[in-house]
């Protein structure tokens, strides 16, 4: 019975007493109310029973990566379009320097990612990805092409302008959080890695010791914003914990064993460890205001994941201080490509794989991590002649070590072979201009929209790739799958699989209800109808 | 505790309007009824509408005697311009983005006259010719590089504004 007529874009009752009563009250009984209302019903909606250990991996491509040379037509009529329209920014097949060529692909359904009917010939990998290539044949990881930012489907180049279409496109910070939200015709308020944790995090988690489900190595981020606050991500860096300042480094000046808190005799006698106590014993206060509590709690869980994390951390220290024995993973993958292992992305990939070693400290079996990999917005010098570390090249270089590296520690004894537990998927702001920005050796791409993603794990159904290839010709060439956007001509793909599709078969993966898919995506449904996800060739992932 | 009791009672007994709609709330990740909403039709073609300014914001850019670096600053003016009117820079490459200042735009408002005389082939140019190049940062941050005399961008004669 509906009492009163909203205009467009008034707020529900429901919306209008959640908000009013978040600013009249802040964190009161009411709110908590509803916060455990959806929590229930999101325990309700995730039906299928608790099984095993699943963690998600997202390794976000930060500044827009060139996928169109991270996949990549090999040979038919796709590849003399390819070379048509990349300019300098071409990678070979046939060039006399080997290493330069792209790596060609065993993929196994190519007909149905062909967006003519034998346009695609073969498909390849950029040339750096030699270890990509050996585990997408090996059946481990795949594909899915021109995966975008869509608010609805069935935008064209013709109807291009008056289309609805995602805010701000080709904006970097727009289009991250679009990305990580999957909601991009809202205002922002939680990401979709938030929204799954927020749904599975009491069913799958439900001890009330456990550490957040929401894992950062890369600092605060959109993917694991929650909508209601109860599953907050857990920030560290690549270096590992980010302790309270002003104790030492992981609380040496103040407490004999990091991993041990709220013991009395913990503490040093030191100042600092005098202090440390004082702290804590005010984080273990009851206060009677609300507030209190709820601000006391934020600390408190950080101090309590802290804790959770260093123990889960500890169990991976290897003999020599400052490695573990997952690094030898990682140094391998490494050994002769004149790249540093020790760099940030690698780094935070490290911490990752040893906190999936060290789960059973962590005490969850659903667990979301986020990393990101910097120096994507290739303006310029994209492809520098003779280096293997610089431009995309060096991006690509790093990427593939790195997820060899990581796929190798999962795989091993350290961390109980997990496999086909954990799924890596790759995002980005966007893809990058089918044509080059010069004519030099200096050339670079600028931003534009649909790209494509890799998915690796013993989950994905490996040696394919998913969704739609788009047709490489520029303009208006009167192809009418042509689906460059604009007027341009420099070929900004439209998405042929909007990033819902894309996360909701990952969420699926993870625990997510058909039920409860378009709750954490709704705009899913105009893309697909639930539960048939998998249509448009997206059934990437095994149950 | 009446008041949550009274809340929670129309809660319960009041159904969430956009479920008597047959919708879901768009974007309401919390939302409980289920549906597929259409894609709203198509805008009706409005006539382009020249803004009262657009003359003037021309002469930032196109007039006669003005130095690179004051026409690029003119530039800069124009996105200023159009972020306080739309709320964000114009999205895209510099076509695009000429072409949102001619009035292709949820507005219908032209910020600049066809006959603009720093619009060449349908981009906005620099003193020497060349296409300016636009960087989007965010929706209200904006790079602009002129490839300066040298016609090359990314040299050491670019100009560039943030």
């Amino acid at each position: 019975m509906n009492l009163i007529f909203r205009r467009k874009n008034e707020p529900s009752r429901r919306q209008f007493m959640v908000q009013t009563g978040c600013a009249a009250m802040g964190i009161t009984s009411m709110v908590n109310t509803i916060a455990h209302l959806k929590l229930m019903q999101g325990a309700l909606n995730a039906q299928a029973p608790p099984s095993g250990y699943r963690a998600l991996v997202c390794v976000f491509l930060n500044g827009g990566n060139d996928s169109n040379n991270m996949l990549l037509p090999f040979s038919g009529t796709a590849r003399t379009d390819y070379e048509a329209g990349r300019g300098m920014l071409t990678i070979p097949v046939n060039n006399a320097t080997a290493s330069l060529n792209a790596l060609q692909l065993n993929a196994t359904n190519i007909a149905e990612c062909d967006p003519l009917g034998g346009y695609l010939g073969t498909l390849g990998v950029h040339p750096k990805f030699n270890h990509i290539k050996t585990i997408f044949d090996e059946g481990d990881a795949a594909f899915v092409a021109n995966v975008g930012t869509l608010t609805y489907p069935g935008v064209t180049r013709a109807n291009y302008p008056t289309a609805p279409k995602p805010p701000q496109l080709y904006s970097h910070s727009d289009q991250q959080v679009q990305w990580q939200s999957s909601i991009p015709d809202r205002p922002f308020t939680s990401g979709w890695g938030g929204r799954i944790a927020d749904l599975l995090d009491p069913l799958h988690n439900p001890s009330s010791g456990n550490a957040s489900m929401s894992i950062s190595i890369s600092g605060v981020n959109s993917f694991q914003v929650s909508p209601t606050g109860v599953v907050a991500p857990y920030v560290m860096t690549s270096g590992g914990l980010v302790s309270l300042a002003g104790y030492g480094t992981n609380y040496t000046s103040a407490v004999n064993d990091p991993n041990i808190l709220f013991q009395a005799a913990n503490y040093k006698t030191a100042e600092a460890g005098r202090r440390l106590q004082a702290f804590e014993n005010i984080l273990n206060m009851s206060h009677a205001s609300l507030m209190e509590n709820a601000y006391n709690g934020v600390a408190m869980n950080a101090r309590l994941t802290e804790g959770m994390v260093g123990t889960a951390l500890q169990g991976t220290v290897g003999t020599t201080a400052g490695t573990t024995t997952l690094d030898t993973y990682f140094n391998n993958a490494f050994t002769g490509t004149g790249l540093n292992v020790n760099n940030d992305f690698t780094n935070q990939m490290k911490l990752v794989a040893r906190l999936i070693a060290g789960r059973a400290a962590l005490g969850n079996t659903r667990q979301i991590f986020f990393v990101q990999h910097g120096g994507y917005d290739t303006h310029i010098a994209q492809i520098p002649a003779g280096s293997n570390t610089a431009g995309h090249t060096g991006l690509m270089n790093y990427l593939n070590c790195t997820l060899k590296g990581f796929a190798d520690a999962i795989k091993g004894p350290e961390v109980g072979n997990q496999w086909d537990n954990v799924t890596s998927f790759t995002a980005s702001d966007f893809t990058r201009t089918f044509t080059a920005n010069k004519t030099d050796a200096t050339a670079g791409s600028d931003h534009a929209w649909g790209g494509h993603t890799l998915i690796m794990g013993g989950s994905v159904k490996g040696a394919r790739v998913y969704g739609k290839f788009p047709v490489l010709k520029l303009g208006n060439s009167g192809d009418p799958n042509t689906i460059d956007a604009t007027t341009a001509n420099r070929g900004l793909w439209i998405p042929s699989t909007s990033v819902d599709q894309y996360a909701a078969v990952l969420a699926r993966w993870l625990g997510v209800s058909d039920s409860a898919l378009d709750d954490i995506f709704p705009n899913l449904p105009r893309f697909v109808t639930i539960p048939n996800i998998i249509s448009g060739n997206m059934d990437f992932m095994n149950a | 505790m009446a008041l949550v009791a009274v809340l929670g009672a129309i809660w319960i007994f009041f159904p969430d309007p956009a479920k008597d709609a047959g919708g879901k709330n768009r974007g309401d990740a919390t939302a409980d009824s289920k549906g597929t909403q259409l894609p709203p039709p198509p805008a009706p073609s409005v006539p382009i509408e020249l803004h009262g300014a657009a003359n003037e914001l021309s002469d930032l850019v196109a007039k006669a005697g003005l130095t690179p670096e004051e026409r690029i600053q003119g530039v800069g003016q124009l996105l200023y311009t159009y972020r306080q009117g739309f709320g964000g820079n114009p999205p895209g490459l510099n076509e695009d983005v000429v072409t949102a200042l001619l009035g292709v735009n949820e507005k219908h408002t032209a910020l600049l006259p066809k006959t603009c005389a720093a619009i060449r082939d349908g981009q906005l140019v620099d003193d020497w010719g060349t296409p300016y190049w636009f960087h989007a940062i965010s929706s209200k941050q904006m790079e602009v590089r002129s490839a300066g005399p040298d016609r090359e961008l990314f040299t050491p004669d670019d100009l560039t504004l943030e």
